[in-house]
């Protein structure tokens, strides 16, 4: 069958992922970004970076995991990139001294907004690099789009000064995929945004709605017809074949058995951020800069390590035990996702046990059009099979 | 709901987890007092009230006896009532010479973790003195490895304390001991899901240590009613660790969760170790209960861990 299916992280769900929030700042001002507290302050030191490195080396039976994801973000973590040079040195120099087995099994990982790319400093350190990185340059699809949102801090549009890197990119990392993010406003434009990133060559859409209450009446209406043009395109012009888009999986709009179907969605609680002050975080968006309305959960930090107690519940949260009654017994629960930070920042207790059901309809509408795009290309390729089938068939009679 | 906890007085010593309030005495206004117990009343529940040292006006005694309670008093109270819980931080027990025995006394002991070495001795001081004592220990959250050896040694006299006198017609009761040999379920404190609190500022909270930890943890007052958010998280259900444990005696006080793991559904490594010691020593008590031929209608099975979420990732990974 050709059928291009949907990318996957490098050692999905088997590596640690410990996360350095190098800087808050950032070039860009996007209007759905999560993160409120950006800043030019908040600079990450070189002695933090290298106490938290020490701290997570020498604890091998707390960070047991095989292999390791190590995660540079922001703000944008390529204004910091001479640092994260000097991090990933230490990290690979201290991995062989210890003989840790995450030296053979380690990644560096970066979601750029792509402007400083072409950098030379950028691009030194991908050549020193290039055998464990992976970098995501996130594109927004078209100009129109991209712009709506990806905005300078003067309110210009960041579009060309992204899309001048992305035949670098794609031809250093040829398998890379692109996250999208949609908001209300935006939702009109999926289906050009998504077929002109097809366009300039990226073979992998990752995109989602936002999970922020940002959505109106009807909102619903327009994703799903966005979605359905979307399905009819790529399976007339086979797009399919090559290509991926996130919003079509096979395995969303499903049931869920409360026991069977009862896992966390989210990985917070397994991996480790660190801010700039030395400062341990579940996950990034536990840290202030990340939160509207909530105190930051700091778990411990470079000095005195982490306090377990604070990691228990997330790594005994489940499903249900999060979840409403409506979202439980949801007839096309699957693939509905969250994020655990969101539901701390939104929940009306300081708890990570109440999920935010902000896309509630957003997912509903995702689901008819998902299934619409899978009955029909299932349809064609099982035609399709059939058909070569018969052709074989007939060779053999001959 | 069941019962009711009134706070009669700012300063009313604890009974519990939470440490005692560094507050003057102020006892709650009449008209208050009255008007919560018409709420209970109409609620048809039972009230608990707490009160500091000093023994209540004749016109409180008189508004309180309209509706069937129970006092939680300090030692310093005085103790004619036998139906009044006596609550004993660990550093009173000297005081008790002055005190007449009373075998049909209910008792709380209040025990910190400096004075765990002595929790033998000051049970043993208050022989004759309780029916059923309640055992509650300051600053779990503080345990280490150290704390936690010593309390299980200090449990293991404890229990042949108990095993001592368990064939007499009145045997009496040491709640971290003797709990777990007659419960089938999880008999925890349940604040928030059976029982709720009035403070003397008129609000409503889940308990009294979240009056005294921070005044805006109210929910609900005399005339809204009680709105607990998130009161889901409070219940058995929805507590991913409790809900496949079986200590069954276990306090799994919220308030103690709250402060350790950020999350009310969610114990501490440590009150979970603490409350396996306890179901462990009941198991042994259990056995040589058995041997002299008195056998509680249970059975505790033997288990290969003292923290559940141990025993919960141990799954997830397989």
């Amino acid at each position: 069958m050709n059928l291009k299916e949907n990318s996957k992280a490098w050692q999905e769900g088997m590596a640690k992922s410990i996360t350095f929030i190098v800087t808050k700042d950032c070039q860009l001002a996007c209007k759905y970004c999560y993160l409120v507290g950006k800043n030019s302050e908040e600079r990450m030191s070189f002695d933090v970076a290298k106490q938290a490195i020490d701290f997570v080396l020498s604890n091998r039976e707390m960070f047991n995991e095989h292999s390791v994801i190590y995660d540079f973000i922001g703000g944008e973590p390529f204004l910091e990139i001479e640092l994260i040079d000097r991090i990933c040195d230490y990290l690979k120099e201290q991995m062989y001294i210890l003989n840790h087995p995450w030296f053979n099994s380690y990644r560096f990982n970066f979601s750029t907004n792509g402007i400083m790319y072409n950098d030379p400093r950028v691009q030194a350190y991908i050549t020193k690099n290039v055998s464990h990185l992976s970098i995501g340059i996130t594109i927004d699809g078209t100009q129109h789009k991209h712009d709506m949102n990806r905005i300078y801090k003067d309110g210009r549009g960041s579009y060309n000064d992204v899309v001048k890197n992305i035949p670098l990119w794609l031809k250093q990392f040829p398998d890379s995929g692109t996250k999208v993010t949609v908001g209300s406003e935006d939702l009109p434009f999926i289906v050009e945004s998504v077929l002109h990133l097809y366009s300039l060559g990226i073979k992998d859409v990752n995109i989602n709605v936002v999970f922020e209450n940002v959505w109106k009446e009807g909102d619903d209406t327009i994703l799903e017809s966005q979605l359905l043009e979307l399905a009819n395109i790529m399976i007339e012009k086979k797009l399919y074949e090559k290509h991926s888009c996130s919003f079509f999986s096979d395995f969303i709009g499903k049931p869920q058995d409360p026991e069977r179907d009862n896992q966390n969605w989210c990985g917070a609680g397994k991996m480790l951020s660190i801010d700039a002050e030395g400062n341990f975080y579940p996950c990034t968006r536990f840290a202030k800069y990340s939160l509207r309305s909530k105190p930051p959960i700091i778990i411990g930090n470079i000095h005195d390590g982490i306090n377990t107690n604070l990691l228990r519940p997330f790594l005994t949260l489940d499903r249900c035990t999060q979840s409403t009654e409506e979202c439980i017994a949801c007839e096309v629960g699957s693939g509905c996702a969250w994020c655990q930070g969101e539901n701390y920042d939104a929940a009306d207790t300081a708890t990570i046990f109440q999920r935010a059901t902000a896309i509630c309809k957003m997912h509903k509408a995702r689901v008819r059009a998902n299934n619409y795009y899978w009955s029909r290309l299932s349809h064609i390729l099982q035609k399709e099979e059939l058909a070569q089938l018969r052709k074989e068939r007939s060779k053999c009679n001959i | 709901m069941q019962y009711l906890i009134v706070i009669l007085d700012e300063a009313a010593t604890s009974f519990c987890y939470y440490p005692s309030p560094n507050r003057k005495a102020k006892l709650m206004k009449l008209e208050m007092l009255k008007e919560v117990i018409f709420f209970a009343q109409k609620e048809g529940w039972l009230l608990n009230f707490l009160v500091g040292d000093n023994t209540l006006p004749k016109e409180y005694m008189e508004t309180i006896d309209v509706i069937n309670h129970i006092l939680l008093t300090p030692l310093s109270y005085p103790q004619d009532n036998v139906d009044n819980v006596m609550v004993l931080n660990d550093d009173q027990c000297r005081e008790l010479d002055n005190i007449p025995d009373n075998p049909d006394k209910n008792v709380i002991l209040r025990v910190r973790k400096e004075n765990l070495s002595s929790l033998y001795t000051l049970v043993k001081s208050l022989n004759g003195k309780f029916r059923r004592l309640n055992i509650t220990l300051e600053n779990i959250d503080l345990f280490n490895e150290k704390d936690l050896n010593l309390y299980e040694q200090q449990l293991n006299h404890l229990s042949q304390l108990y095993i001592n006198q368990s064939n007499k017609e009145t045997p009496f009761e040491i709640n971290i001991v003797s709990d777990r040999l007659f419960l089938h379920q999880m008999n925890n404190c349940d604040a928030g899901v059976k029982h709720i609190t009035f403070a003397p500022n008129g609000n409503f909270y889940i308990c009294p240590a979240f009056y005294y930890e921070d005044i805006n943890n109210e929910c609900g007052n005399l005339k809204t009613g009680i709105n607990i958010k998130n009161s889901q998280l409070l219940r058995l259900d929805h507590a991913p660790i409790c809900r496949v444990c079986d200590a069954y005696h276990c306090k799994r006080c919220v308030w103690l969760n709250k402060k350790t793991t950020f999350n009310v559904n969610t114990p501490s490594h440590e009150q979970c170790i603490v409350s396996h010691i306890e179901r462990n020593m009941s198991r042994n008590v259990l056995e040589r209960l058995h041997q002299n031929n008195i056998i509680p209608d249970i059975v505790i099975e033997s288990i290969d861990y003292l923290d559940p979420f141990d025993n919960i990732n141990k799954r997830k990974n397989i």
